[in-house]
């Protein structure tokens, strides 16, 4: 066992528990197009890493690895670079938002609070909504695809939408307000939740967008990349809780694993995929969920914590 | 012991162990003197060192062992109306504001409650004796030379008072000590002959760096005698230094420098990744 010291976080940790981390998070990442954030910060913190350092440096990681599955699905064709430039801008405008947010809920206390409630509503609405589609799928396997009904509702609004722009790779003309507004509100929910918001991000492109599953993942990590690069930058600005040694230690499991995934990810048949994607979203917020209500144990009844921001740097003198 | 602090590991064990001749070898000289004198007043000193001035925390890093030893000299023999020499180590690392919570039911979800907050609380807190502190000394006197086992958890902070402090302060203590920065070791510390002792302290994985107090406290028959002092510093090695520095002097700059390392990590993988499969 080789442990190694984190400078930032100032614990030192298990090397090949942190590549081990590393990998599996950065799998997930290149298999689903998710950045694996949601996963990687739990664990981290687990692992004995301060919470406030995990969820920055969660979001180095993410950047890192999502760079590298977002080039592998470059050269495959799978990118839609004009929809992840107006999705990236927007997500950039939402994640400042979300700081500020954030900031705000810390001040008014009760930020884990927040924090969990918004996991366990979205991953599980999300996860919910997942499942049910692949289920259907699965139903109708082998028998032809049913011809598409009558646009509903919502999809005749959309339509309607002014601004609209032709998307080539995505063979798809719409307007800018749907993205723009997915885009910072994946912004918002990647700040206050820490994570890169891929599991949000995937879904609303198939279903809201409706944009082809072929450039659904890419066009997603083109966003994740730059969205996490920028709450990186801010993380380490504001609070400086990055801890450059635990992320690249964590990419080096990370990017290898990502492309282990994304190779397996394009033999992955549509329907296993988000079944596989839908199972593990919900299995995270019922987790979430059952700790929320659950009564906790003696030892868990009290939270105990450094206060924010008073690290080595504020301790000076050496 | 300024002199010895600058000496090294190896010139220390033979301070000690000089010393603990020379606290063996003066009462010789008395007993040449004419035989019942009144009984002398005994004075004893202590002399006390580190097995390390510092301690440096490379990358690999993965806890360490303190060893406190030293001796106690005195002016004649003791006999047994001298009653008991005791000594008590204690070893504070730098101190951080720690914030309590107790969970409580609202809605049927469990949220974070009642609050407590530990404005002064060491990252490192040890303390090692020959025998239970009650016992080695008053209270009052506990108090007076700043020795106690309950120190980590003083409340001081009276904004949010919780009700029942003491829970909060102990759930504090009992993370502390799973975590390995807390311990209380009664009979911790070695006495050989009333004169050397020793001993021994582990200093975890997850220390912090600053300055680390080491406090060494005599006492005898219930009263003190004497203390002395060490500051040892618990540095990073160069490598971590620079970035914790540079992360807290040039937070933008070093914010940058982690997403581009990220990126060309990222790129570099995808690269090899692209010629393994080719």
């Amino acid at each position: 066992m080789v442990s190694i010291y984190l400078p930032i976080a100032e614990t030192s940790v298990d090397l090949s528990l942190l590549l081990g981390i590393g990998g599996g998070v950065g799998f997930m990442s290149g298999l689903f197009g998710v950045g694996g954030g949601f996963l990687l910060t739990p664990l981290l913190i687990f692992a004995n890493v301060p919470p406030t350092v995990a969820v920055a440096t969660g979001g180095n990681h993410v950047a890192g690895s999502s760079f590298s599955a977002l080039l592998t699905h470059w050269r495959r064709g799978g990118v839609d670079p004009r929809m992840g430039t107006v999705l990236l801008i927007a997500g950039v405008l939402g994640s400042a938002t979300g700081v500020r947010i954030f900031r705000w809920l810390v001040e008014t206390g009760q930020v884990d609070l927040v924090v969990a409630l918004s996991y366990v509503t979205l991953l599980g609405v999300v996860g919910a909504l997942m499942l049910a589609e692949s289920a259907r799928d699965w139903l109708r396997r082998g028998a032809p695809p049913p011809p598409p009904g009558p646009p509903s509702r919502f999809e005749k609004f959309i339509r309607r939408l002014p601004f609209k722009r032709h998307f080539p790779r995505s063979a798809l003309t719409i307007s800018l307000i749907p993205p723009l507004l997915i885009g910072f509100a994946v912004g918002v929910l990647s700040a206050v939740m820490g994570v890169g918001g891929g599991f949000v991000m995937v879904p609303a492109m198939l279903y809201i967008l409706k944009m082809p599953a072929r450039v659904v993942v890419g066009t997603s990590l083109m966003q994740i990349t730059v969205v996490a690069a920028a709450s990186t930058l801010m993380h380490a600005y504001v609070n400086q809780t990055v801890d450059v040694v635990l992320a690249l230690v964590l990419l080096v499991g990370g990017v290898v694993g990502a492309q282990i995934g994304a190779i397996f990810g394009a033999r992955l048949r549509a329907e296993r995929f988000q079944f596989l994607l839908a199972a593990l979203v919900l299995v995270t917020a019922g987790r979430l969920a059952y700790d929320l209500v659950a009564r906790p144990g003696p030892e868990d009844l009290y939270v105990i914590r450094h206060e924010e921001g008073s690290g080595a740097w504020r301790r000076g003198g050496r | 012991m300024a002199q010895g602090r600058k000496m090294n590991r190896a010139a220390k064990l033979a301070l000690g162990a000089a010393a603990s001749l020379a606290a063996l070898w003066t009462p010789a000289a008395p007993a040449q003197e004419a035989a019942p004198a009144p009984r002398q007043r005994l004075e004893e000193r202590l002399i006390s060192a580190l097995s390390d001035e510092e301690i440096t925390i490379q990358t690999l890093y993965a806890g360490s062992e303190l060893l406190v030893f030293g001796a106690v000299e005195r002016n004649r023999f003791i006999t047994e109306r001298d009653g008991e020499l005791d000594i008590a180590i204690r070893i504070r690392g730098p101190t951080e504001p720690l914030v309590v919570w107790r969970k409580e039911r609202r809605f049927g979800l469990w949220v974070n409650g009642a609050r407590a907050r530990f404005p002064d609380a060491p990252r490192y807190y040890a303390v090692a004796s020959t025998r239970p502190l009650s016992e080695m000394l008053s209270a009052a006197q506990r108090m007076g030379v700043q020795l106690t086992d309950l120190e980590p958890v003083k409340l001081i902070d009276a904004r949010g008072e919780p009700e029942d402090p003491q829970s909060f302060q102990r759930a504090a203590m009992r993370r502390m000590e799973r975590q390995g920065v807390y311990h209380v070791a009664p009979e911790g510390v070695s006495l050989r002959g009333e004169t050397l002792f020793s001993a021994r302290f582990a200093l975890p994985p997850n220390i912090v760096s600053g300055e680390y107090d080491v406090h060494i406290v005599m006492a005898r028959n219930g009263r003190y005698l004497e203390a002395s002092r060490h500051l040892m510093p618990v540095r990073l090695s160069g490598f971590e230094q620079a970035l914790a520095r540079a992360a807290r002097e040039r937070p933008l700059l070093y914010g940058i420098g982690c997403v581009l390392a990220a990126i060309a990590m990222g790129w570099t993988a995808s690269e090899i990744f692209r010629r393994v499969r080719r």
